[in-house]
């Protein structure tokens, strides 16, 4: 077997000063995260302690009138949340609703795995948004936290559905009596 | 049979047999924690190659393009790339390393095997000892198949243990190669100046490079498709 490289402390350093300018990037955007947390639904109930745990790779990302910022069909694992600006929502290029500041989405497609369900576009000048992504990994010491996240994905899909049932309700013309 | 028995002697021939591997996946996994580096989520084991190759051209570029810790990663990821490979593959057949390797160096089997071929050369078998000699014959391939079972399970797990720390290491130094290569780059006045006049120009990252190279390229070549593999570890 060949020798082992040898690094010195100088390498290292070079290494060490490599962590530090990644998480300075990754502090700030973290830090916005954290700050909107109460905003995020799927992050109910869960402890801005645990939140930083389970978040990871998460960054500022601008996008200009027309950019694509999801793209149905895609498997990604990001989670977006819109910090200015607006997006519209488009399913086989049928425009089905606009998101506005203060919104997430991409949650479902992240979190089970799945391919993204519809498109999602920069509909206005400019727009702001934080994408991160949730370390499953990480269940060994965050399994409450992920649990609680996983509930109120649950929660937030089930709500949809009853709106979708209820809007559906509404256009089923009754019988006439014979 | 105690099946402790074949189990420690297992365990006895894949530590030997993986050795050098876990000497190096110790001293990797030692190196990580130590010096508190950061294990990246992303698997940037793909870009092994393209960083060697870059990292070659750039020192081609720029005659004055050095740096120690870049030459100590760019070895010691040929190494342990090499390694990998050599493991991977000698490793590949198992049935092989059981007959050839393990047959030969397990007590029990080579015990037995010597009882049958010493009651093979005694003179004047009854019929009674030729029944019970082909008894334990049937008896020497039912444990050899008992022995290949636990061998089978308690070499893959080592193996993916072992093949798992190494690609651990190779993830965690391309990680570094990357951004150590892309700083010596940005700060080298030639190998900006030869991009800029190309239209790539501001801080240059992997990520980017690939961008602007492929946007020169024929679609769906080898290298092509290599780069948008290289690609995804950014999105």
């Amino acid at each position: 077997m060949n020798d082992t490289i040898e690094y010195f402390i100088e390498d290292i350093e070079k290494f060490l000063k490599i962590n530090e300018e990644s998480t300075g990037e990754e502090s700030l955007s973290l830090k916005k995260l954290l700050s909107v947390a109460d905003k995020i639904k799927i992050f109910k109930n869960i402890d801005l302690l645990d939140l930083r745990a389970i978040v990871y790779d998460v960054k500022f990302k601008r996008y200009k009138l027309k950019d694509y910022i999801v793209e149905q069909g895609q498997l990604k694992k990001e989670i977006y949340f819109i910090i200015d600006g607006e997006c519209q929502v488009l399913f086989n290029t049928t425009k089905i609703g606009t998101l506005r500041a203060g919104e997430a989405f991409g949650e479902a497609g992240a979190i089970f795995g799945t391919k993204r369900g519809a498109t999602v576009i920069c509909a206005s000048k400019q727009a702001t948004l934080l994408s991160f992504k949730i370390d499953e990994e990480n269940i060994d010491f965050c399994a409450p936290a992920i649990a609680t996240l996983y509930k109120n994905l649950a929660y937030e899909i089930n709500t949809k559905l009853n709106a979708l049932n209820t809007r559906a309700a509404t256009k089923i013309v009754p019988l006439h009596p014979s | 049979m105690d099946y402790k028995i074949i189990e420690d002697e297992v365990y006895q021939f894949c530590e030997e047999y993986f050795e050098d591997i876990a000497i190096l996946s110790g001293k990797n996994e030692a190196f990580t924690e130590d010096n508190g580096l950061y294990i990246p989520k992303e698997n940037y084991t793909i870009l092994v190659q393209f960083l060697q190759k870059n990292f070659k051209n750039f020192k081609i570029l720029d005659p004055t393009f050095y740096s120690d810790t870049l030459d100590k990663l760019s070895k010691d990821l040929l190494q342990i790339t090499q390694i990998h490979a050599e493991v991977l593959k000698r490793s590949q057949n198992i049935k092989e390393i059981f007959e050839s390797n393990f047959l030969r160096e397990s007590p029990t089997l080579t015990n037995f095997a010597k009882n049958i071929i010493d009651f093979t050369q005694l003179p004047d078998k009854t019929s009674d000892e030729l029944s019970y000699f082909k008894q334990i014959q049937k008896d020497y391939i039912k444990l050899q198949e008992i022995f290949f079972n636990i061998f089978e399970e308690i070499f893959n797990d080592d193996k993916k243990h072992y093949l798992s720390t190494i690609n651990n290491g190779i993830n965690i130094k391309s990680y570094y190669f990357d951004k150590l290569l892309w700083q010596e780059v940005n700060l080298s006045l030639t190998i900006t100046k030869h991009f800029s006049a190309r239209k790539l120009t501001g801080k240059l990252n992997t990520q980017k490079y690939i961008l602007f190279s492929s946007s020169i390229m024929r679609p769906y070549t080898q290298e092509y498709e290599y780069l948008q593999n290289c690609l995804k570890v950014f999105k």
